[in-house]
């Protein structure tokens, strides 16, 4: 089963082509990171699938349909996407940025019904934002701005979420905690994640499938055992790194890298 | 949850409180400005004269001079109000506004062409505003065209730059028509460039009603829009907003509403940021309370200057625009110095 | 500081600098004359010679050189100075690339200053008049400053601009509420236009002391200057009166400006663009910058001035104004070339 299937998909920027191919199937109901080096095209992907920048060319599809033939509003019942590091008006409280997510399902002045605001409490509950419901987002901290973003695409209801690098401006635990909270989602709900990371190890973590990107296209496609190699390493990233088990999760990881001495890195 | 939805107000309907109390404002400083000038008439006198009875001498100057002043006065300060609400949202900047923009500038360009090269003191109703939205929407597309760079994000100070300095210009071209005009229309233009409520014919006032019903409905409809895309370009793509449509959509609506205003009120220039200001410090950033908010505020700034104006002996003949923006500059430093 | 590749680079913009300078030079003397010759009448070039040199009080074509023509260039020449080192010294004073006499507001406080005391107190004289000038720059200036130095995030370019707009907004509307009151309006207009056509030789004396004072003063804090455009800490490293220069050139700025305004009426832009055009040629050093602001802006206000007089003939332009219409695409192209964080309001 597959929640997003892309076939030559073609992105750039003002005929400036960053990626010229991609075929990707995204498997549904599983945590899928893209890896890759700045430039590599990772986040480019990331925003053409969740639309916010224009493909040239080619399909994607959502669910079994083709997304150019859906409706705006219905492809946002359908997926959710979490730009990176995005930022709010201050005064805006956690419940009125959530209840936002409830933007594809309302008609008119939009009022929340109790069915909106039962799911705003709860996206609110399940990323434990619940007691700082009513505070101004700018009294938040990073972490927790970033729960109340995912709170805001929970909102959305829908079974598939993109985030866009998101643990970057965060420390060690409050990384953890995000990517913790989506593995939650991930396990009781059945939302398929896809994002974009920049950690390999926390990738590898946390989820089931890594796609490995290089100059644009993918490298190699897999679970963490298949992608995260010393090849990988190499091709994607230019680094000589030992790849070890993890001690807490068996997941491989990257434990210490030099830069690679030769010339074939170019 | 619910423990706390309880506890406090929604923003919302905090936000509808506090917009039915700023009505009730509305109101009274409405009806005391119906007292100010040199025939004195009481609160009571108002009332009962706006419903039929009083003299006759107090029904004339209520419902020929002091009526419609007033009511332009509102819809002037109700046009900008709205109109910097949008332009504050869609870009994401709390100095964005019709006169810094420079959209104002750009209507102000074209009725001032009208008024020196056509028409003496201004007298269509209808042509006016529909100039004055050219002008508005012109000035807009040029501030876009030059104040934007392809390849880049939109860099919303970038515009107000533009904007400013388009004005500069705008204003070096209306000087020079005013320096080859009579007289009297030199003194007419001067007047409405530095912000006179001029179009206290009913005829004007029924025109920009209208008109400021349409753009306004058309505006407040997309209420939920411009929230998400206050929130940022990105997420509101995300949420199935159509960014770019709803934005030219909304501009223009902007430009609709500020143009109307100056036309027949003249250049208000610190209005459209000032109301906004106040408003967000009261109701919050929810738009459908903001929008509302903002104009009722800007509508009693106008109502106050005005009575100033009228009241005041050594203010007698000055155009209200100047009283606004004496009392608003300051404000706007203020602002300027801890954004 | 004294570092080879420093010195050998110092030397290239010397020689750019006296190119500068001689092409500048030669490009005034010629406008001069085209000045003097072309107009609302022409005049023949012996008839300029003879004017400035052989005076004849029965020839007409000499009484307009040498009363009408000459005192007006020489009160574009000093507005042209005036304006683009009052620009330039802003500029390297506050670090902010936008900075500009008439953007600032700092016009619209002389301008307001001279209204008021030419509607309430007409019968003050032409020296008073500078006074009074100098004292609205003051006012306009104090107020930038406090915008400036009591914001929370230091001086960027956008809040400049802004908040010079805000108080040209206010000063203007003030003096609009003055004129319309007393019912000059026409009479104003003409003067807030900015036109030089009026000058009479007394302008031009009583402005002249000054002039000169400003523009000595001006090159005197020029090296302080191209120290401080390394930073308030470096300069003082480096022994700078950091405190002393800053006041030498608000000081400098309000009043070079006040003579602009006094002699012309507000113009807009001239401090824009040309230090912008010369850092183009000679670099930063403000030793070379300001004697090449000078001649380029004499240069710059004698050829609009010049345009104004001509294209229209015998009507004619407020040269302000003909200076807006040059100057916004300039603004507007140094805006777009601003990097990003610079605006990052």
């Amino acid at each position: 089963m597959n929640s997003i299937v892309t076939k030559q998909l073609k992105v750039g920027y003002d005929g400036n082509i960053v990626v010229p191919s991609f075929d990707a199937e995204i498997r549904q109901g599983k945590i899928t990171s893209i890896i890759g080096a700045n430039g590599c095209g990772k986040s480019t992907v990331l925003k053409a699938i969740g639309r916010i920048i224009r493909s040239e060319s080619g399909v994607i599809i959502i669910n079994d349909s083709d997304m150019s033939s859906m409706k705006n509003k219905d492809i946002a019942k359908q997926m959710a996407i979490l730009p990176q590091t995005p930022t709010a008006p201050g005064t805006l409280t956690c419940r009125e940025l959530v209840a936002y997510g409830r933007f594809p399902y309302q008609r008119g002045f939009g009022r929340l019904t109790k069915e909106d605001k039962d799911i705003v409490g709860w996206a609110l509950e399940v990323t434990n934002m619940g007691d700082f419901a009513d505070r101004e987002i700018a009294s938040l901290s990073g972490g927790q701005r970033q729960r109340v973003w995912i709170a805001m695409a929970l909102a959305q209801q829908t079974g598939i979420i993109l985030l866009d690098e998101p643990t970057t401006y965060l420390d060690l635990a409050h990384q953890l905690e995000v990517l913790e909270l989506l593995k939650q989602l991930n396990e009781n709900q059945n939302t398929t994640i896809v994002m974009v990371l920049h950690d390999l190890n926390l990738a590898s973590r946390y989820s089931h499938y890594m796609l490995a990107m290089k100059d644009g296209r993918i490298e190699v496609y897999g679970e963490p055992k298949e992608v995260m190699t010393e090849t990988m390493l190499e091709h994607c990233f230019g680094i000589d790194g030992d790849i070890v088990a993890d001690r807490r999760s068996g997941k491989p990881m990257c434990l210490s890298f030099d830069l690679v001495k030769n010339d074939k890195s170019d | 949850m619910n423990s706390i939805v309880k506890k406090r107000l929604s923003p919302l309907r905090k936000g509808v409180y506090v917009n039915a109390a700023l009505l009730f404002l509305l109101i009274a400083v409405f009806l005391v400005g119906c007292n100010v000038g040199q025939y004195r008439m009481s609160v009571g006198e108002v009332i009962s004269t706006l419903f039929g009875g009083g003299t006759d001498l107090g029904r004339v100057i209520l419902f020929e001079e002091r009526l419609p002043r007033i009511c332009l006065a509102v819809m002037v300060g109700l046009g900008m109000g709205m109109s910097g609400v949008v332009m504050q949202d869609l870009l994401h900047n709390d100095l964005a506004s019709p006169g810094t923009l420079g959209v104002s500038a750009g209507s102000g360009l074209f009725v001032t062409l009208y008024v020196a090269l056509i028409q003496g003191n201004g007298s269509s109703a209808v042509l006016m505003p529909i100039l004055a939205l050219f002008g508005g929407l012109l000035s807009a597309g040029l501030i876009f065209l030059f104040g934007t760079r392809r390849k880049q994000r939109l860099q919303p100070t970038r515009l107000i730059m533009t904007g400013v300095a388009m004005s500069s210009a705008y204003g070096a071209v209306s000087t020079f028509l005013m320096l080859i005009i009579d007289e009297s229309r030199l003194e007419f233009l001067q007047r409405w460039q530095s912000g006179e409520l001029w179009g206290t014919e009913w005829e004007y006032i029924v025109v920009f009603a209208v008109w400021l019903l349409l753009f306004g409905v058309m505006t407040y409809r997309q209420g939920r829009v411009l929230n998400v895309i206050n929130v940022g370009y990105d997420v509101a793509r995300g949420l199935g907003v159509n960014v770019g449509r709803q934005f030219l959509y909304l501009s223009v609506c902007a430009v609709a509403l500020a143009s109307a205003s100056v036309a027949f009120g003249g250049n208000f220039f610190f209005l459209g940021l000032i109301g906004p200001h106040i408003a967000r410090r009261l109701v919050g950033t929810d738009a459908r309370v903001l929008m509302p908010a903002s104009g009722i505020i800007a509508g009693i700034i106008v109502m106050l200057a005005d009575m100033l104006v009228q009241g005041l002996e050594f203010l007698a003949n000055i155009p209200a625009g100047i009283v606004v923006s004496v009392l608003s500059v300051p404000y706007f430093l203020y602002l300027l110095m801890r954004s | 500081m004294e570092r080879i590749d420093g010195q050998r680079k110092k030397f290239g913009n010397t020689k750019k600098f006296t190119v500068f300078m001689a092409v500048g030079a030669a490009a005034l003397v010629a406008m001069m004359f085209l000045f003097m010759r072309f107009g609302a009448e022409n005049v023949s070039s012996a008839d300029v010679w003879n004017a400035l040199f052989a005076f004849d009080g029965d020839n007409f074509n000499h009484i307009v050189v040498r009363d009408m023509r000459l005192p007006r260039l020489l009160a574009d020449i000093m507005v042209g100075v005036s304006l683009a080192l009052a620009g330039a010294v802003m500029q390297g004073n506050t670090k902010n690339p936008m900075a500009d006499s008439g953007i600032m507001g700092i016009s619209s406080g002389s301008i307001f200053a001279i209204v008021l005391v030419m509607t309430f107190l007409p019968g003050v004289s032409r020296l008073e008049r500078i006074a009074f000038s100098c004292a609205g720059a003051a006012v306009a200036t104090l107020l930038i400053y406090a915008v400036a130095l009591m914001g929370r995030r230091g001086i960027t370019a956008e809040r400049m601009v802004l908040s010079g707009m805000a108080i040209s907004t206010l000063f203007n509307s003030v003096t609009s509420a003055v004129v319309l009151k007393d019912g000059t309006s026409a009479l104003m207009l003409k003067y807030t236009a900015g036109s030089s056509a009026n000058t009479i030789w007394p302008d031009v004396y009583i402005a002249a002391p000054f002039f000169v004072a400003g523009l000595v003063v001006a090159l005197m804090i020029s090296r302080s200057l191209t120290v401080m455009n390394l930073g308030d800490d470096v300069s003082k490293g480096l022994g700078a009166n950091t405190k002393l220069i800053k006041l030498l050139c608000t000081v400098v700025v309000l009043v070079l400006s006040a003579i602009a305004v006094i002699i012309i009426g507000p113009v807009s832009y001239v401090g824009l663009m040309v230090p912008h055009i010369v850092r183009y040629f000679v670099g930063t050093d403000y030793r070379l910058i300001l004697p090449s602001c000078a001649v380029l802006g004499a240069v710059l206000v004698v050829f609009v001035d010049f345009l104004a007089r001509v294209l229209i003939a015998p009507l004619e332009f407020p040269v302000g104004i003909l200076i807006t219409i040059i100057g916004v695409p300039f603004f507007i192209f140094i805006s777009r070339r601003q990097k990003s964080d610079a605006f990052s309001g």
